[in-house]
This record gives structure tokens, C-alpha cells and sequence, in this order.
């Protein structure tokens, strides 16, 4: 028989089957009928408001949101008074969340690519077919190389916890997330000497603080005097909405002092009492003339120059180590400069500063009680060498009496509230498994198959090292540590949800060439790609298969972002999820349901779709941990308890006394907090303030619980052994590299260390003429160093409302747009009426793009003007074009570029998108093989470049 | 619409047949495919409608010109092979569905609501629609309700209950379905599906996608398909 006659009949065939559904009931596909009671229920329209609690997701403050929702509708938005990090305030962001949320271009449907990787083709398909798709794919890649062979990325939202768990019971340790291409640097030095992560201002208002009476009061009092921000820009880019309301509030109350170090005049710059505009890349330089100078200086006798609280030695170990190998350092000569490392003439050459500027800033840290030093994810965050300033920055703020003073610095990670528990799936990770290595079958737990903590480049990555996917894709990955040692394996799955690697993970160009490369037999070296989102971003013109997730208003989770002392807030799901999208939930259990069909019997229904019937199950096993804190502090969060023990429980319990005490373990039991407990309190449990948590609180000694450290002390030593016992940040990992015969990993290798060193250490950036001599050769052709910061408002999801995204924001985001058509709502409603979007024609000028901010004498040299077109290239033979913005708020010498703000290929993202061809990409100029030693972290601000018009 | 023209639609299904026959009539086969085609996308039982349709008795004129239209791009497209197919799923999901921003909205809120954004007032206008006519978004289905997919299949559902109840002799039930199919295009569908498939038609030259297009055109709006047959 002819084929396309059968071909033609079996169509006909289908069209008749299909008709004939119609026979049957109501005939409706998408509807079904409805009897009198059923009707009655429906919300039609003009019901009444329900108040949901929730978070933010527009931008990764999360700040606390009252969300009012009419007829299944997202009417209106508020800041939640009830949370204390936002303390009731919405910004822009937050109000214009139905802008998002309803937007007509969401991810809407599950999508398959149907064109080449990166060329954005793709047909839509059903969920079944999706999940099968994935499923099929993953038990195959398990069977062929290995469940390690796949990494989940759960990218940029505290959410993340379904996936992992989702991934960790499939066998694979790597899951991985947004911190890994944040900022690891910088949290650096607080989890070698705490183990935390970020060191903020004691800035949150409202505090509860429990009073000598013993009842609770929300306290306001704002107690630091000097801030010191170094790198760090709370008015625009940080993700702590406190932080920029507390600074001004400090300033009027309290007669605070700020002090900001950046080389762009940022707008928290524009708020201080000083401006400190240093070379780029000199931040720890900076931070070691201070602590030189504070040592040289302090006189405990001369109130005027007593800049050192000896106490601290009584809550630390290793001090003396600390300073003998950081004094050592000063008696050597920098082949930069010829002068002694960290001398006020050293700083000065370095930085660019005067000495009298690095003598004012140190003697007024000193000085001043309390002060807080903050370095953030601009300066040592994204610089190769960020560790060392990230260590002396704790330093500098313990040894000062700073460190948990009321008013002083707070280390965020180490006070919020514990949460996700069980639920992450953890647990599954410490399964028995076995690899075939060297010809031998060795059995170990899934944790020793990570490619970073057992890998052979980065085993003190904790964080991961995202940055590293395209070569890990190209060449694989080789374990050099633990049991496994020996053992090789690809990547070949990558599932990325929420996160935009391509785009921020380094230079997208390797991203690209990784995704796009083929083995021998024509296949993808990276067999599977999947992006879970909202939004279509760049990463996802890579994926073989779009899951549309449920937006921040349809899902459910908790929040907590860097607070003061434990609290703990629902993201709640305040409306239906649109269109075809998904919950987490769902998609967890739908993927874990498919796989133990194809015949995983790693994924168990015990485990996931029968445990997790809902959201709401997952969440409140999230909660069950909460706060997980000990009573500790001044004053004590509950006396009539233990003081050390773990709290666990909600607030309304452990007031009332509801509860057990457990004194084996140490803890105290109240009732626990749940979202429906959450619910019902205004969307938010708020545990008490306590200050000095590191002693006693009717004594001046350490309580041996906090800081949560292998000493419980502070720890200014590394490693080290004491009474037949080994001890430090660095134990584990060099114990490590000690076991596979002292064999270190690369990272180290790159700035000639062999091991983790026991304690204080230096070593140079990268791509910097001014303080590494290797680079000092590029200095005269590439006269500009490059750097970069988040314009909040400008990221992605904002960039999706165009009256958000056309507002300037510092120089790197003005309005130097070339003419273009767009539609954009209104940016003012009128009255009741609600915002109409209208056909616009923008004139050139009048809408903010991404620019090359850099300084206006700079300008002139180069015969430049604002709005001028400029290629800026750099000694890799990469470039990027970008229009010139020219102010006196840049140190001369100096670059800055808004991270993620140009050459946005994503067709997904509107005027962003017509703007590609004219906006720099920061990224581009990045160096991918720069990946700091310990982390692995991208040289994001390393780098340096040319200049010239287009 | 007078009572008088009322039953001239009634009559339009007259002389009563059998269930079988009256949704294999071709506006009810075309309205079936339309509907399938926006909720699901391009499938082999959208194909085989619109074969299945050209055959079918019913319907004016132009709406047989639409659908055979419709037939010949379907037989061109089988002619091709499996990569039309192919083709076709993938402009099908570049014009309306996405991942990048669309050429064209399949919802009636984007193109009437001031906002340009779905889930508006509009969408709760449709919805009061549905439940007057006693039918609502099934639970599981979550997109909002005016998507062009659920619209056709309200518009579906009125045009079986008009034929089914003209069959029964319930003319009663068939006058007013027809009155609430004619409120529900004239006074809602036709302000915003031309908009939609002038913006489909501006971005494609795909004849499958086009002829589709014309045909929603023709059985939504079309003044002379609208009338009953004499």
C-alpha cells in the first residue's frame, strides 16, 4: 500500500476517534459542566480579599509580602509589616509582581527542543511526554556512567531543597546551587574562622529582645557609630533589605559614620561621610595596612589609640600563630613596589589611596565602638585572591571587639534559624556504593563520588564550583581523594532550575562551546540538558526540555534571608499555578515516580509522591528544625531554659512553656512551627535577640557551643594538632590530601601551595599590572582595570517589566538606548484604574541600558563622550561594545560594567533583548580559567582591558 | 436576535439525525478541530478533523472553502512526510506558545485588557460566561479561562448542545445555546480573535497555520456562516 495513502487514512482514522469522544457526556475537553451547588462556588468577581503571607521572589531579598487575592486573582501587594527584615516596606520590585507573574510571556508549556543547542527551536510537548523524556534519559546515563555523572543546579531561590533531595536519592552527591557563582570568596574567611558565611551590621530593626522583667519588647535602638562598607553596595545590589534602611537610620540615630570603599562612586558611596576609591583588586591590601597599623598602633593605656579589645583571646585559639605568620610577612619586600608587605607605603602604591587615607579609615575602625567592617561580593567576593582579605576582614572585626557586639558585626548564617532538615535528602547521600577503580570494586557513600570536595581541582570548594561545568563537560572529572580515589566520570546531565549558569556562570562562551560539543559518534558530550523556570532565559536556548515551574506566588516555601537572630518566614502559595506549570512538589514526585517505573529502586514512593502529598507536607518537614539555636547570648532568649541547649519549636510554645527538655541531647522541645502555625502569626516566627553569643551569659568565658567551629572559639589557626587531636577549618581537607600521598589539588597548585596552610596567608590576584608582576607586562595596552556590580532592578525577572528596567540606576545603567518600539504598561496607575500597557516608540536617550561606566578624564583622553559607542577588548582577544557613560564618580584607570545588564541573548527578555547588540556583556571579558585556588570561584573582577570608539 | 431568526438556526440542524451525525457535521468537526488544535497543538487528530471535515456534510459554503483549504494544506503537509510535522509543531509553538516572546497571545485578556497582561478583569468576564452556560475550567486544567483553547471549547460545547437539543426536539434548549454561542462571539470573541489571527497571519506563511487561522476566522465570525441554513 502506498504510505502516504495509509498515512492519510490512519489520520482520517484519529480524526474520526476523536470526534466520536464528543459522543460522550458533555463532549467538552478543557471545561466540564457544572450542577447548581458547583456553580454557586465559583468566584466569579467582586468577592472578597484574602490576605496571604508570603515572600518576595522579583529579586533574591525575599523580603516579607502581604499578597491580597481576589476570585483567584493576585489583586494587590504589600510589604508584611510582621517581618522584620523589610519591617512593611514593598519597593518597586516587590509591588510589581503581577507583572510577572501575568505576564503573557511566561514559561507556559513543557517545551522539547526540536533545533540545534542555542538555537532557541523547540515544539511543545505534554507533561508525560517531558518527564518520560527525562526519566529515560537519566536511568540511562545512571546505567552508563553513573548517577554522578549528573549535577543539579537549583540555581538562585531558597527553594531548592525538592530538587536535591530529588537528586541525592537518584545517586548523585552533586547538587549544587547559586552561592557557587555568588560570591564564595568572600564568605571565606568567616567559615575558616566560625563557620559562617556572612558577616553583616547589627542593622535589622525591629529586634525582640527580652527584657530584665522578662517579657519581650521589639527594640529600635540603632547602636553602631562607623560602618566601614568595603566593595559592598546595600542601596542597589545586596539582597539584605535591612541593610540600606539601617545605614541612613544608624546615621541619623545614632550618629553613624560610613565609610565605603569602592572604586565607583556607588549610591551608598553617595550616602557616606567618606568615599575611598582604590585601584580594583586591593581590597585585602587595603584590609592588611589596617590590621598593620592597628597592631603598630594601639596603645591600651591612650583611649585615643586603644583599637584592640584583648578579650577576644579568651574566645579564640590560634591568635599568636595568626600574628607571628602575618608579622612575618613584613619584614619581605613586594617585587611590585620594593617596599614591606602591608606598610601604609605598600598599601598606598598598591591601592592608589594616600597613606593619610589608609591611616584615617584604620585608626577610625579602631577606634570607633561599634563599628562594623563589611566586605562584599564586589570586592573579595569576585577577586581570585578574596580569601585573604575575607580572612583579615574577621580578623580585623574580632580582634577590634566587634564581633557580636550590639551594634557591631553579626555573622547572619550562624543566627538564622535552621530549616530544611530531612527534607533535603541529605540522608542519601551517605548510601554505600561501588566503583570500579584501577580494576578494582571499592565501596564508598555517594558523598565520595563529588567532583569538587573528593575532585582533583577544588576539594575546599564548599560551595562547589559552578564555573568549572564547561571543562568538567569537555574533559571529565578525575576524583583524587577518598576511597574512590582514581575513579574518572563525565559529566553528562545537567539540570538546571531557576539559575541562568550560561549567562553568570563565567564566560558564556565556554558555557557555549561546552554545551554545544559532540563526542566521536556526533553526540553531545552533555547528553542531557533541562531547564525548570518561570522565565526563558539564556541558559534555556541550550536545554532539551523546559519544565515550567509555578512562579514565587503559586509555590510554596520558607524564607529567612540573613537576619540577626532566628526567624523564619512562609513563602506561601497565594494562587493556583497558571497555565501548565508545576509546583516543586509535583515535579519532584513526578520525576521520582517516572524513574522508579523505568526501574530505579533508588526512588521510593516512601520517599517522595507518597510521603509529599502536597506542598504543604514538604514544607512543614522543612520547619520541623526551626530554630534549631541554642539559648545562648546576652541576654539570655529564654531564661527559664537550660542555657546551651537547642531550641526547637514555635515561638507561642516556648513562651507559654509548652514544652520538653530533653537533656541528654540538650534540647528543648516546644510545639513545632508549621505553615499552618505560620499562618495564623502573620506568616512569621521570630525567636529572641541575643548578643555575644560566643560567651556565657552571667559570665565572661565561653559557653562551648557557639561559634560552631572544631574549638567552639573563634579560630585564628587553620590546622593543627593539640593533645593526640587535629583540629581547624583546614583539617579535613588536608587530612585529605595527606591520605592520597600528599598529592595536592590543582587549585592549590596554581599559587604554589601544597596543602591549606595552618594560618594566616597571601598570595596575588589575578590580571592586576598593579600588584602581581606576572601581569605588570599588560599593563601600558590594556590601561583599564574592569569591574562589576548587580543593578538589582535591572536583573532578569525585573528586566520583564519594562518601567522597572528603563529606571537609571548609577552609571552603569542609564538611559543611552538607541531609538526603539516596545510595549510598555504605564508607569503610574491612575486612580482605581488599573496599569494599561500602550505601543510606545522610545526615543533614543530615554531609556536605561546596560553602559561602560568609566571616568570622564578618562573620557577626554581617549576623545570620548557619554553615549559614545566603545568596543573594550582584553588580552584574551575577547570584546563586547557597550556605549560610554563619563562621570567623575569612577577612579580614573577603572571600568565598571552592571553584571548581567548587556547582551542579553534571550529572546525572552524584551527591551533587554533589543539591546544586545549595543550593551556590554561583562562576562564576555572574563577569564574562565581563572577560578580562585580554595573555591573555585570566577575571577569576576579580575581583569583588564582596552578601550577604544566603535 | 429575534425569535424568528432563533429558529432558523434551529432549523439549521433540521431534519433531526442521529447524535452520530450531528457531531460529524462539518461545523462541529471544525469547531472540534480548532479547539483541539489551540488547547493541545498540532496532533494527528487535528489532521485527521480537518481530512474527516472536508468530507462532512453542513455548513455554509465559505465555511466548506475553509475547511478545504484546510484539507489541501493537510495533504501537502502528508505528502511531505514527517519532517511537515516536525515543522509544523515547532511554528505552531514559536507563534503562540513560546519559549521567546510570542508574535501572537492566544488570550483574550492580552488584547482586551488595558494591562496587556492575562488573569484580568476580562478573564473573570469569561469565566461568569462559562458558569451562566453552567460549564467552568475543568480542576485540573490551570490556564485562565479566556485562552482562545477553552473559548473554543465553550464554543464547541453550545454548538453540540444546539444540534443535540434541535435532534431532541428541545427547541427551547437549542434557541437558547444559540443565543449564548451568538453573545459569547459577537460580543466577546469577535472583539479580540481578529486582533490574535492578524497577528498569527503576520508572522507565519506556514499554509497549515494560515489556513487554521482562516477557518477560526470564518466559523467565529463570519457573517454568513453565522446564518442558519435555509
Amino acid at each position: 500500500m502506498d504510505i502516504k495513502v495509509s498515512r492519510r487514512e490512519f489520520l482520517k482514522s484519529a480524526g474520526y476517534a476523536a470526534s466520536a469522544t464528543a459522543l460522550q457526556g458533555s463532549g467538552l475537553l478543557a471545561l466540564n459542566t457544572l450542577t447548581a451547588s458547583e456553580a454557586k462556588a465559583v468566584p466569579l468577581g467582586m468577592g472578597t480579599y484574602q490576605v496571604r503571607y508570603t515572600a518576595d521572589v522579583m529579586c533574591p531579598a525575599e523580603c516579607g509580602m502581604e499578597m491580597w487575592v481576589q476570585n483567584g486573582r493576585l489583586a494587590k501587594i504589600y510589604g508584611n509589616k510582621a517581618v522584620p527584615m523589610n519591617d512593611g516596606a514593598c519597593c518597586a520590585k516587590g509591588a510589581s509582581g503581577q507583572q510577572l507573574i501575568y505576564s503573557p510571556y511566561r514559561l507556559k508549556h513543557p517545551l522539547i527542543r526540536v533545533g540545534e543547542r542555542g538555537e532557541g527551536k523547540f515544539r511543545q510537548a505534554s507533561w508525560d511526554e517531558a518527564i518520560d523524556l527525562i526519566a529515560r534519559k537519566l536511568t540511562d546515563i545512571k546505567k552508563k556512567y553513573g548517577a554522578e555523572s549528573v549535577v543539579m543546579d537549583a540555581g538562585d531561590v531558597t527553594d531548592r531543597d525538592h530538587y536535591h533531595r530529588l537528586f541525592f536519592a537518584y545517586g548523585t552527591p552533586n547538587c549544587v546551587e547559586h552561592g557557587a557563582i555568588c560570591d564564595t570568596p568572600r564568605r571565606h574567611g568567616p567559615k575558616l574562622m566560625v563557620n559562617g558565611k556572612r558577616w553583616e551590621p547589627d542593622l535589622m530593626r525591629p529586634q525582640l529582645v527580652r527584657q530584665a522583667d522578662g517579657s519581650l519588647k521589639q527594640d529600635w535602638t540603632y547602636r553602631t557609630k562607623l560602618i566601614v562598607y568595603n566593595g559592598w553596595n546595600p542601596f542597589v545590589a545586596t539582597r539584605i533589605a535591612y541593610e540600606s534602611r539601617g545605614t541612613v537610620a544608624a546615621q541619623q540615630e545614632s550618629g553613624c559614620k560610613v565609610i565605603v570603599v569602592d572604586p565607583a562612586l556607588s549610591n551608598t558611596a553617595a550616602k557616606a561621610d567618606m568615599w575611598l576609591a582604590p585601584r580594583a583588586g586591593t581590597d585585602g591590601d587595603l584590609f592588611g595596612a589596617m590590621l598593620r597599623y592597628i597592631l603598630e598602633n594601639d596603645n591600651q593605656s591612650d583611649p585615643a589609640h586603644k583599637y584592640i579589645d584583648w578579650n577576644f583571646k579568651k574566645y579564640s585559639v590560634g591568635w599568636d600563630e595568626f600574628e607571628a605568620a602575618f608579622k612575618s610577612w613584613w619584614t619581605k619586600n613586594d617585587p611590585i613596589n620594593g617596599m614591606p608587605y602591608f606598610s601604609l607605603d605598600w598599601a598606598a602604591g598598591r591601592t592608589g589611596l594616600t597613606k593619610a587615607q589608609i591611616q584615617e579609615v584604620a585608626h577610625l575602625f579602631g577606634v570607633t565602638k561599634p563599628a562594623a567592617l563589611v566586605w562584599g561580593m564586589q570586592s573579595p567576593g569576585h577577586h581570585f585572591n578574596g580569601y585573604c582579605a575575607s580572612i583579615i576582614g574577621v580578623a580585623l572585626n574580632v580582634i577590634t571587639g566587634n564581633f557580636e557586639a550590639p551594634g557591631g558585626v553579626i555573622d547572619t548564617e550562624l543566627v538564622k534559624s535552621d530549616k530544611g532538615g530531612s527534607a533535603t535528602g541529605k540522608q542519601f547521600k551517605k548510601r554505600k556504593v561501588v566503583r570500579r577503580v584501577a580494576g578494582k570494586e571499592v565501596e564508598g557513600e555517594v558523598e565520595h563520588l563529588h567532583m569538587d570536595a573528593f575532585g582533583s581541582k577544588f576539594p575546599a570548594a564548599w560551595d562547589d564550583v559552578v564555573a568549572d561545568y564547561p571543562d568538567v563537560i569537555e574533559n571529565g572529572v578525575e576524583i583524587r581523594y577518598g576511597p574512590f580515589r582514581g575513579h574518572r566520570y563525565p559529566m553528562k546531565g545537567y539540570v538546571l532550575r531557576t539559575g541562568n549558569s550560561v549567562y553568570t556562570g563565567s564566560a558564556p562562551y565556554a558555557w557555549q562551546k561546552a554545551l554545544a560539543a559532540k563526542d566521536a559518534t556526533g553526540n553531545h558530550k552533555l547528553e542531557l540538558m533541562v531547564v525548570i523556570d518561570t522565565l526563558y532565559l539564556e541558559s534555556a536556548l541550550y536545554a532539551d526540555v523546559i519544565l515550567p515551574e509555578a512562579s514565587y506566588a503559586e509555590r510554596q516555601s520558607v524564607a529567612d534571608i540573613y537576619p540577626s537572630h532566628p526567624l523564619i518566614y512562609n513563602r506561601d502559595a497565594v494562587i493556583e499555578p497558571l497555565y501548565e506549570s508545576k509546583k516543586p512538589t509535583e515535579i519532584m514526585n513526578l520525576l521520582a515516580k517516572r524513574l522508579a517505573d523505568l526501574g530505579d529502586t533508588d526512588l521510593k514512593g516512601s520517599d517522595f509522591w507518597l510521603k509529599y502529598r502536597t506542598e504543604e507536607d514538604f514544607v512543614n518537614e522543612m520547619l520541623a528544625p526551626a530554630p534549631g539555636k541554642a539559648n545562648i547570648g546576652t541576654p539570655l532568649p529564654y531564661p527559664k531554659y537550660p542555657e546551651g541547649y537547642t531550641i526547637i519549636g514555635n515561638p507561642e510554645s516556648l513562651e507559654k512553656g509548652e514544652v520538653t527538655i530533653d537533656d541528654a541531647k540538650k534540647r528543648i522541645l516546644g510545639k513545632p512551627v508549621t505553615v499552618e502555625w505560620l499562618r495564623a502569626n502573620q506568616g512569621v516566627a521570630v525567636w529572641p535577640m541575643s548578643w555575644y553569643r560566643y560567651k556565657k551569659s552571667n559570665a565572661d568565658e565561653p559557653n562551648g557551643v557557639f561559634p560552631p567551629t572544631s574549638t567552639h572559639r573563634i579560630e585564628f589557626k587553620f590546622d593543627w594538632a593539640e593533645g593526640g587531636k587535629r583540629f581547624g577549618g583546614y583539617r579535613s581537607y588536608n587530612e585529605k590530601i595527606e591520605k592520597a600521598n600528599n598529592e595536592p589539588p590543582e587549585g592549590l597548585k596554581r599559587v604554589g601551595f601544597n596543602k591549606y596552610p595552618p594560618t594566616f596567608f597571601w598570595f596575588e590576584t589575578v590580571w592586576n599590572p598593579y600588584t602581581n608582576p606576572e601581569y605588570a607586562k599588560y599593563g601600558k595596552d590594556y590601561p583599564f582595570q574592569l569591574i562589576c556590580g548587580k543593578v538589582h532592578h535591572a536583573m532578569s525577572g525585573t528586566q520583564m517589566v519594562p518601567w522597572l528596567g528603563e529606571l537609571k540606576t548609577e552609571g552603569t545603567w542609564q538611559p543611552l538606548n538607541n531609538a526603539f518600539e516596545c510595549e510598555l504598561p504605564e508607569g503610574q496607575a491612575v486612580g482605581r484604574e488599573p496599569i494599561k500597557a500602550v505601543k510606545k516608540k522610545i526615543k533614543a536617550n530615554s531609556y536605561s541600558v546596560g553602559t561602560v561606566w568609566m571616568n570622564n578624564g578618562d573620557a577626554k583622553r581617549l576623545g570620548l563622550k557619554t553615549g559614545d559607542l566603545v568596543v573594550v577588548t582584553n588580552p584574551l582577544n575577547r570584546s563586547t561594545r557597550g556605549k560610554v557613560f563619563a562621570s567623575g564618580g569612577m577612579r580614573p584607570g577603572v571600568i565598571k560594567m552592571g553584571f548581567g545588564t548587556g547582551g542579553r541573548f534571550s529572546p525572552g527578555l524584551g527591551p533587554a533583548y533589543q539591546s544586545r547588540s549595543y550593551t556590554p556583556l561583562h562576562n564576555e571579558m572574563v577569564d574562565p580559567t581563572a577560578l580562585s585556588p580554595i573555591m573555585g570561584f570566577p575571577a569576576f573582577a579580575d581583569m583588564i582591558v582596552a578601550v577604544r570608539k566603535a | 436576535m429575534s425569535l424568528a431568526t432563533q429558529d432558523r438556526a434551529a432549523e439549521r440542524w433540521l431534519p433531526a439525525a442521529a447524535a452520530d451525525q450531528v457531531v460529524r457535521s462539518r461545523p462541529l468537526l471544525a469547531a472540534d478541530l480548532l479547539r483541539r488544535l489551540f488547547l493541545f497543538g498540532p496532533s494527528d487528530e487535528v489532521l485527521g478533523l480537518a481530512l474527516t471535515a472536508a468530507e462532512a456534510p453542513g455548513g455554509t459554503s465559505a465555511l466548506a472553502n475553509a475547511v478545504d483549504a484546510l484539507r489541501v494544506a493537510t495533504d501537502a503537509g502528508i505528502d511531505a512526510g514527517e519532517a511537515w510535522m516536525n515543522e509544523l509543531a515547532v511554528e505552531f509553538t514559536r507563534l503562540i506558545v513560546g519559549p521567546a516572546q510570542t508574535p501572537a497571545v492566544p488570550y483574550a485578556s492580552f488584547y482586551l485588557s488595558p494591562s496587556r497582561l492575562v488573569m484580568t478583569e476580562e478573564t473573570l468576564a469569561v469565566r461568569r460566561q462559562y458558569v451562566d452556560a453552567g460549564v467552568a475550567r475543568r480542576s485540573d486544567v490551570r490556564i485562565p479561562d479566556d485562552h482562545l483553547g477553552l473559548e473554543l471549547d465553550f464554543v464547541y460545547f453550545l454548538e453540540r448542545a444546539i444540534a443535540l437539543a434541535q435532534v431532541s426536539g428541545d427547541d427551547d434548549t437549542a434557541q437558547a445555546s444559540y443565543g449564548r454561542r451568538a453573545g459569547f462571539v459577537r460580543g466577546h470573541m469577535s472583539q479580540w480573535v481578529p486582533r490574535f489571527a492578524s497577528d498569527v497571519l503576520g508572522a507565519t506563511s506556514h499554509d497549515f497555520i494560515r489556513a487554521a487561522v482562516t477557518l477560526l476566522l470564518v466559523l467565529l465570525l463570519d457573517e454568513e456562516a453565522s446564518q442558519p441554513e435555509c
